[in-house]
């Protein structure tokens, strides 16, 4: 499969570079003087020329690499991921050098700069040339460090001030010290909901599986709260937890009520639980009996065979059970903020509330990047932990 | 029990009287056989007979419902399993490697239960991989996934190897390869148990394979044993329509696989490439073979109604340079001279060099007949 697409014309990548080649069209940023005002839009023309042809350049080179199969076979897609990142750092550096000179230009000192159609355009190109390449690479090295580049290359820009004047990074200064407590905040309901999960999960996927009665039960639960949506699924906590809560004031003393972290963590954890459940569900299930048979066989005891032989063929499978999960989380944390919970989603609804677009995408960036570094850390953790030959043999 | 070389290793499997139900299911009925110390018994049978069900017995897998299974005259259910099971090597029928270990380590297994240091396992692991011919700084570090069906029961059967235990049960341990790696097994098998004289259980269902690696077939049917002795009496005397049903109209053909050319072979006339070939010194024979300065094997000279003498490089027909070695069966031999156009053929040793012929009386000779 991979040799055929290999052989022919990667529409996949020909596409990002064209929807990359339409947004180098559109007005990148808009230049407002202050949070409200509707602004001017900048094309990526009129910002400089030479900045317009970089980007053009880069995008023709991503387009060749999409064309022709020679580039792509020996390097596994390199060259075009490495235009998409070189493309990347152009599009936030431009962005934020010519955005503040702009604002010195007007001099609107309490000015910002808001990125528009054309940055957000280029912005998916990027990641549909990403993501296809590094999906069909089967190197582990491209695959874990890729995404982190992406993000590496956003924090030196914002740690090097190149993009003070983005409106969302505007917005992030204004409330530093509230952006790092949400940011904790929101961590830890995520850590905390999967901690729970997985405590939980794994008990219950090796229930479902050892005790046949349990397993349709068991699995109608946990399929059935993925059934319903998160907003749903968080007002649903708080009447009980109310209840419960004004019935037991010593519960009440611990914190727990029908607002706050614990109706979030108690539905983040029933959301984070399926995967966990039916992935350890699976690994027993698909475990040979054969190996089983071949352990008790050489003399192992119980405790053994668990540890030397159970354990380790599905630790794989419940690993990746407990990636997506946390990934899911992180996202659904967002939500729980609805209902006092804390965390970044607090600066989305916040945003949402007073229809300031900066506001939301100052909460959504650092959402996306902590789904983005928790799914990487955790395959390479899991790569690393399993034994058997290296991927990109098979 | 146990297991290093420095013990007595005598080991002989007992089972007496040994029923066992699975539920209503009767696996095994009132089962009594002998493997005595150092020997290869067979279990044969159908599908279901309950072969597979005895081995179980033997490692405490599985516990009877009724009689002893007993090595060395204890009775088995008095060791501890694990104990017992760590000092029998164990062949399953599904090969069981474990994913996720290399080969070094699943062999490794036993010894590493055992308590042996870590070098001394990968030591043992490639003497083992040497003996079942596979190339250790190749295969070592391979998993199991990296290895054909055929590799991978090699390993199955060095890792029950490993800790060198005493008894052996081989479940079908050549069930998954082709008939020609198979035959190949089977003959690195004898070997390797010519030299380890282990007491082995083999369960097989192809008859050819049981013959072969046999000192005792135990013939099996519905849970019951229906013959036990050596091939050649099972083949040769079977005790009833469903034993002879079972060896097949061609069993004369499978006991001849039970007899070593070697100790069947007679004198074999031969004259150098260089010498002159007088018809009339061998007036008793219709072939002559023509061998080199070191008596290696060229060809035959085929008789066909000359007298005269000549050159026994002329007369030697290149064609006929068809043999069996010292090791072979006189089933090969028959099946050699059935290939040739001569009514015998020649016997070389590992070197190439004539020692013998075998013709077709010999191998009547082997065959048990009313009328001679
Ligand atoms: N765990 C079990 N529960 C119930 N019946 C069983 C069980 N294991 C085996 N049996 C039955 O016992 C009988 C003997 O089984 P066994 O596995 O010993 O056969 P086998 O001779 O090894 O067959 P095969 O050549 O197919 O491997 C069969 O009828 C089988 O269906
Ligand atoms: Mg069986």
């Amino acid at each position: 499969m991979i040799d055929r697409d290999r052989s022919v014309v990667d529409k996949v990548i020909l596409s990002g570079a064209l929807v990359g080649g339409a947004g180098l069209l559109l007005p990148v940023f808009i230049v407002k003087e202050h949070r409200l005002d509707a602004g001017f839009p900048v094309s990526f023309a009129g910002m400089s020329l030479p900045l317009f042809f970089s980007a053009l350049a880069l995008l023709i080179a991503i387009a060749v690499v999409g064309v022709l199969p020679g580039l792509r076979r020996r390097s596994r897609n390199l060259p075009a991921v490495l235009a998409a990142l070189g493309l990347f750092a152009l599009l936030w550096a431009g962005t934020g050098i010519s955005g503040a000179a702009e604002l010195a230009e007007y001099g609107f000192e309490r000015g910002r700069v808001s990125p528009s159609s054309g940055f957000w355009i280029v912005l998916l190109a990027i990641l549909i040339v990403v993501t296809h390449s590094v999906k069909q690479s089967t190197s582990v090295w491209l695959r874990g460090c890729v995404p982190l580049a992406f993000v590496a290359t956003l924090v030196v820009l914002f740690v090097g001030g190149v993009i003070d004047d983005l409106a969302f990074v505007r917005e992030y200064y204004t409330r530093e010290d509230r952006f790092v407590r949400e940011l904790t905040a929101h961590i830890g309901i995520a850590a905390g909901a999967v901690a729970a999960a997985v405590a939980v999960g794994v008990p219950t996927g090796i229930v479902a599986y050892r005790i046949r009665s349990l397993e349709r039960p068991l699995f109608a639960v946990v399929n059935g709260v993925q059934t319903i949506p998160s907003l749903a699924l968080f007002g649903l906590m708080i009447a009980p937890l109310a209840l419960i809560s004004q019935r037991f004031p010593v519960l009440r003393e611990l914190g727990i009520r029908g607002v706050g972290n614990t109706p979030a963590l108690l539905a983040l954890f029933l959301y984070a639980l399926l995967p966990i459940v039916r992935n350890t569900y699976t690994s027993l299930a698909v475990m040979d009996p054969a190996v089983i048979h071949a352990g008790t066989g050489m003399g192992m005891t119980r405790r053994q065979l668990m540890w030397q032989v159970e354990v380790p063929i599905s630790l794989p499978i419940i690993l990746a059970g407990v990636r997506v999960s946390i990934v899911q989380t992180i996202g659904n944390t967002t939500v729980a903020a609805l209902i006092g919970a804390g965390g970044l989603g607090n600066f989305v609804f916040q945003g949402l509330g007073q229809a300031a677009p900066d506001l939301i995408v100052m909460g959504v960036i650092p959402i996306v990047i902590l789904a983005l570094l928790a799914d990487r850390i955790f395959q390479l953790i899991s790569e690393w932990a399993v034994p058997g030959p290296k991927r990109g043999t098979a | 029990m146990g297991g290093t070389g420095a013990e007595a290793r005598y080991s002989v499997i007992e089972f007496e009287n040994v029923s066992k139900h699975y539920g209503s299911t009767v696996a095994l009925d009132d089962v009594s056989f002998t493997v005595p110390d150092g020997t290869v018994s067979v279990l044969i049978g159908p599908s279901g007979c309950g072969k597979s069900t005895s081995l179980k017995l033997v490692n405490r897998l599985l516990e009877p419902t009724d009689g002893y299974v007993r090595v060395d005259g204890t009775p088995v259910r008095e060791f501890p399993p694990q104990i017992l099971r760590r000092g029998i090597g164990y062949v399953i029928q599904s090969v069981g490697l474990l994913p996720h270990m290399t080969v070094e380590e699943n062999i490794g297994l036993v010894p590493k239960l055992l308590g042996r240091h870590k070098r001394d396992r990968s030591r043992r692991a490639g003497e083992l991989l040497d003996l079942i011919g596979l190339s250790p700084d190749e295969y070592r570090n391979k998993y199991p996934i990296q290895l054909s069906g055929g590799e991978a029961q090699r390993v199955g059967v060095a890792r029950a190897l490993a800790a060198d235990p005493p008894i052996l049960l081989m479940d079908e341990p050549f069930g998954a390869v082709d008939p020609l790696n198979r035959e190949t097994l089977q003959q690195e098998f004898i070997s390797i148990q010519r030299k380890l004289r282990k007491t082995v259980i083999f369960v097989t269902h192809d008859l050819d394979e049981a013959v072969r690696v046999a000192d005792r077939i135990v013939l099996m049917r519905d849970g019951k044993v229906v013959q036990t002795g050596a091939p050649e009496e099972i083949l040769g005397a079977p005790a009833n329509d469903f034993v002879r049903e079972f060896v097949g109209s061609d069993r004369a053909l499978k006991r001849l696989a039970r007899f070593i050319v070697g100790d069947f072979m007679i004198d074999a006339p031969s004259v150098d490439r260089g010498a002159r070939l007088d018809w009339n010194e061998y007036r008793d024979f219709e072939v002559v073979y023509v061998t080199d300065d070191h008596r290696r094997l060229l060809g035959a000279a085929p008789r066909n109604g000359r007298a005269e003498v000549s050159s026994a490089g002329d007369a030697m027909d290149d064609a006929l340079v068809g043999a069996v070695s010292l090791g072979s069966t006189l089933r090969d031999a028959l099946a050699e001279i059935l290939n040739t156009e001569l009514a015998e053929t020649p016997v070389v040793d590992e070197h190439g060099h004539l020692v013998g012929r075998i013709t077709m009386t010999e191998i009547y000779s082997a065959t048990p007949r009313r009328i001679v």
